[in-house]
């Protein structure tokens, strides 16, 4: 029977901003290992697509540089998954820069194992031919022009690189793109756990204290692992894990309440059970089941640019032009393409804010005209960041000078906040390839997922 | 008999919660604020794909699943964006703000 271990999770995004004191609570409960997953596909293509980063420099090395010194001076591993959100060549470079600044500052050593998530074009092309892609619900087949015009692509890795670094010795793993489940649950199965008891856990805990009540990011939770049970508290004390608290956060932004998908197979929670304990502060959940697969798969993702995106934002305080303002928006597009004569190489989208921007044709209260006040974000999609700049400028002008029936004002329509008018806003990136890819049998797992070790601040043993 | 009476949905919820699942998809979390509110909800009949195609003027294919979810007194329910997350057009990158028209559905009691 596998020890006793308590894993720690102290945020459910690193640079979101930790609770230092609830962090001090978290460690003077003896964690085993510290994890924290890093990333998300919620936030958009971009940051994927163009290698930007989510948050500042700043917060990320405040936060890691918590984690660190609290992993080190414990002597526990710490591992962060999904690095800097997108989890590719780039964001894990940043934060690997960031953590040995850290290291020098904090006059830390320690062995680091570096698990990158990039993937290669011929790679998916091959199991594209083989038959072995899937896609998501809602997302188109894969196709090889789709390949072609991604950009960057990444692969959630499972738990066989992180099991493989932590035997290796690893004192600190900063993983790429990863199943949230396995920065946690590697610990645990490398421990000796059932894959159904530790997977869950890293469900769980990727999130910490959203699972909790108060529900928030910023808050550790910590998991207990005894044979086939999770016990699951939150050190901050103005924070309870309930049965409800944590059974509504496992179905957090999933489709399915009690199946979902992992590289080595299925998890079940159909038969789940919740029990509070230690006064209704803290939960034990047992009775997770895990249906293994054969063959291994990993879902990969691309993101493909669409092209440059510049806008404007205003607003009309005038009754006269909200009675009207679908015929103003095409009028003022209609105008900007006759002056663009043969190039047609732009698409404009409009914001409706007050009216449906938020809802769009689902919004039931989308043919109401008696609103105060309308505020408009109008963009240009182009090929490049100089059309949409150029269309977009042009449009602004017309937006200014349209002139339309019963104008009480023989210009300057619109209010807008700022100059210079126009703002680039770069490019406009979309997840082309979310699709599920099954590996070869004879395919090594860390070939997708290849592993490097540094020796972090002296020689190391 | 008892008359049925309808009450809005938003007086039987504790979260209304939309998000996505995946950049494809959103997800909407219908947590009841009582076993009881649970229940009566399961029973009415009105926690449907048909009912959600409707209220969201999609076609009833867009509609990908619908659960009760025991263990939380939660019906959940999932769509395909009309738009995935971050591409040109999109209205809300994280799913959020989506649930607004369920506000008002009402649930016979």
């Amino acid at each position: 029977m596998p020890e006793e271990i308590r894993v720690l999770s102290p945020i459910a995004i690193l640079g979101y901003g930790i609770n230092e004191e609830s962090l001090r609570r978290g460690m003077a409960m003896n964690p085993s290992m510290i994890g924290v997953d890093s990333g998300s596909t919620d936030s958009g293509a971009s940051y994927l697509g163009a290698g930007a980063m989510y948050q500042s420099r700043k917060s990320m090395k405040r936060d890691l540089g918590l984690c660190l010194a609290a992993a080190r001076s414990a002597k526990i591993p710490l591992i962060v998954g999904s690095a800097g959100l997108a989890g590719s060549r780039p964001h894990v470079a940043w934060l690997i820069d960031i953590l040995e600044e850290l290291a020098r500052e904090q006059e830390q050593r320690f062995k680091l194992a570096i698990i990158r998530s990039d993937q290669q074009k011929p790679y998916l092309e091959r199991a594209l031919a083989d038959g072995r892609v899937k896609p998501f619900i809602g997302v188109a087949p894969l196709t090889q022009e789709a390949i072609t015009a991604c950009g960057p692509i990444v692969a959630q890795m499972g738990t066989s690189p992180y099991v493989a670094a932590l035997e290796a010795g690893a004192d600190v793993i900063i993983a790429g793109r990863s199943c949230d489940s396995a920065i946690f649950g590697s610990f645990a199965i490398w421990k000796g756990y059932d894959r159904g008891v530790a997977l869950h856990m890293g469900k769980i805990l990727e999130c910490a204290a959203m699972s909790a009540m108060p529900p928030t990011g910023r808050d550790p939770v910590l998991a207990t692992l005894r044979e086939g049970s999770i016990l699951l508290e939150a050190p901050n004390p103005d924070r309870a894990v309930t049965p409800r608290s944590v059974s509504s956060h496992m179905v957090y932004e999933v489709e399915h309440p009690f199946l979902q998908e992992e590289p080595e197979g299925q998890l079940d929670f159909s038969a789940v059970e919740f029990e509070p304990v230690k006064d209704g502060r803290a939960t034990l959940i047992r009775g997770t089941r895990f249906h293994r697969r054969n063959v291994a798969t990993h879902r990969f993702e691309g993101a493909a640019r669409r092209g440059f995106v510049s806008f404007m934002i205003g607003a009309t305080r005038d009754p006269g032009l909200i009675a009207q303002i679908d015929a103003f928006c095409v009028g003022t597009e209609q105008q900007v393409r006759e002056l663009e004569g043969a190039e047609q190489d732009f698409h404009i989208d409009w914001k409706l804010y007050g009216r449906d921007a938020v809802l769009g044709p689902s919004e039931p209260l989308r043919g109401r005209t008696d609103l105060h006040e309308l505020g408009i974000l109008a963009q240009v999609l182009a090929p490049t960041q100089e059309r949409a700049h150029d269309v977009a400028a042009l449009l602004e002008a017309r937006m200014i000078g349209f002139a339309y029936p019963g104008a009480l004002t023989r210009t300057a329509h619109i209010a807008f906040p700022f100059a210079p008018l126009v703002t680039d806003g770069g490019g406009c990136y979309h997840f082309s390839i979310m699709h599920i890819v099954e590996v070869e049998k004879h395919d090594d797992l860390l070939d997708l997922f290849p592993i490097e070790y540094r020796s972090i601040g002296a020689v190391h043993g | 008999m008892a008359e049925t009476t309808h009450v809005p949905l938003r007086d039987l919820v504790t979260f209304l919660f939309s998000k996505n699942a995946g950049p494809y998809l959103v997800t909407f979390d219908i947590l009841f604020r009582s076993r009881d509110a649970y229940q009566k909800a399961k029973k009415s009949g009105v926690f449907t794909a048909e009912t959600f195609a409707r209220l969201y003027k999609v076609p009833l294919e867009k509609v990908v699943s619908v659960y009760e979810y025991d263990a939380a007194d939660m019906i959940k329910f999932t769509m395909i964006r009309d738009v995935s997350s971050s591409d040109f057009g999109d209205r809300s990158v994280f799913g959020a703000q989506q649930w607004a028209p369920l506000l008002d559905l009402p649930v016979p009691v």
